[in-house]
């Protein structure tokens, strides 16, 4: 009886703070960065288990900066998309690389769509830009 | 925040009011099985299930299109279904659709005890997802959810029946109903402190928009509280009842749209 009461107050008492909204902790390039020619993958890390959804990997025109671009959040909405060659993983993950082809220089935007194990549905950016190594 | 959430919300809030708050008053209320307040019981568990059902499907819809980027195309697809199912939204609208089909069966067979089985799924979808998930102990939080909800639903599924009752049984039936409900409401009040309390850390900070939300709400539920009991004390079997009872069902319309509009936007994380 003794062991069942205990059982039932840490049943009880499984705090689920943790299984609060997740919220992207990091990605590579970190956003508003500029890399080098060649990138091929972005990864994207959150501080708790999410399932992606979409990644929608978009590049700008040639006359906007990535501040332009930064500032403006509907900015290449309406810009075809780059394919991505990486499946999106199947599961709920803390981490995961998006992969493309190599990308040229020019200023991007990866739009991330994913959904929490609480089922909160999050959005975010990551916006870099690619310069020539020369 | 997204009107149709909203508008979604409220006609899950009402739907189980009808559904599950009904099954609780066939339970409750020996005087519930008069033929004529049975059959209004009836017709409203039967319009909270189409309520429920269209509700669900509407919310997952909301949730398809938003995992989706509003792709309808994707959205709609096997492997988005999969994974709404994977989540506590898919899963709790999977737990309504199942608790109004079971509701429906019970009435068939007649047994208003069977029906508050269904009754404590739809509950339990409440507990399953939403805030609930994310602040205190879990079974705490979710048996806190399924008494608020639960008893909320309860005293609201009355007010229709009451209303389109003839005199004299509307009388003897919100005897019998204030005489349950001085046990009940308390309870209820009980519940919603101390969710309200997980919810906001036992802070009182009023420049959380949630907090601010939800001096709204406990403003109208003051309201309905005063009018209740003013209905209990004063007003049942004398003129002026069946105008009450018309405006405490505004009232608890409007609460539960504003618990709708508390749920959708959420408490400051």
């Amino acid at each position: 009886m003794t062991r069942l009461l205990i059982a039932l107050i840490a049943l009880l008492s499984i705090n689920t703070v943790a299984f609060g909204h997740s919220k992207m902790s990091g990605s590579t390039p970190e956003d508003g960065a500029t890399v080098e020619a060649g990138l091929a993958a972005v990864s994207l890390t959150f501080d708790r288990k999410v399932r992606l959804t979409r990644v929608m990997l978009a590049a700008a025109p040639a006359e906007m900066t990535l501040a332009a671009v930064m500032s403006d959040v509907e900015a290449l909405e309406n810009q075809a998309e780059i394919g991505v060659l990486s499946e999106l993983p199947k599961g709920f993950v803390e981490e995961t690389e998006i992969d493309f082809d190599p990308l040229i220089p020019g200023v991007y935007k990866l739009h991330w769509i994913a959904v929490a194990q609480d089922g909160h549905t999050m959005e975010g950016k990551v916006h870099f830009a690619v310069e020539s190594a020369d | 925040m997204d009107v149709w959430a909203l508008i979604l919300r409220t006609g899950l809030y009402g739907g189980v009011v009808l559904t599950a708050g009904s099954a609780m008053l066939r339970l409750t209320l020996s005087i519930a099985q008069s033929s004529g307040f049975s059959r209004a019981l009836t017709r409203q568990t039967a319009a909270g299930a189409v309520l429920v059902v269209l509700s669900s499907a509407g919310l997952v819809w909301l949730f398809l299109l938003a995992i989706a980027g509003g792709d309808a195309v994707l959205a709609l697809s096997p492997e988005f279904f999969a994974i709404a199912l994977q989540t506590p939204v898919g899963q709790a609208a999977l737990f309504r659709v199942v608790g109004v089909v079971l509701i429906g069966l019970a009435a068939f067979a007649g047994s208003r005890w069977l029906m508050l089985i269904p009754a404590a799924i739809l509950l339990l979808s409440f507990g399953w997802e939403g805030h609930s998930l994310s602040f205190g102990p879990r079974l705490v939080s979710m048996g806190l959810v399924m008494v608020h909800v639960g008893i909320m639903a309860w005293w609201l599924a009355v007010i229709p029946p009451l209303i389109a009752a003839p005199r004299s049984e509307r009388n003897r039936m919100g005897h019998a109903f204030g005489r349950q409900a001085l046990f009940a409401v308390p309870l209820l009040l009980l519940a919603g402190v101390v969710l309200l309390g997980l919810f906001t850390g036992w802070r009182l900070d009023l420049t959380q928009a949630y907090q601010q939300r939800m001096v709204i709400k406990l403003i109208a539920v003051s309201g309905i509280l005063a009018l209740a009991a003013a209905n209990k004390l004063l007003l049942t079997g004398r003129p002026g009842f069946l105008w009450a009872l018309r405006v405490e069902a505004a009232l608890a319309v409007s609460i539960l749209a504003l618990t709708a509009w508390l749920t959708a936007t959420g408490p400051d994380m």
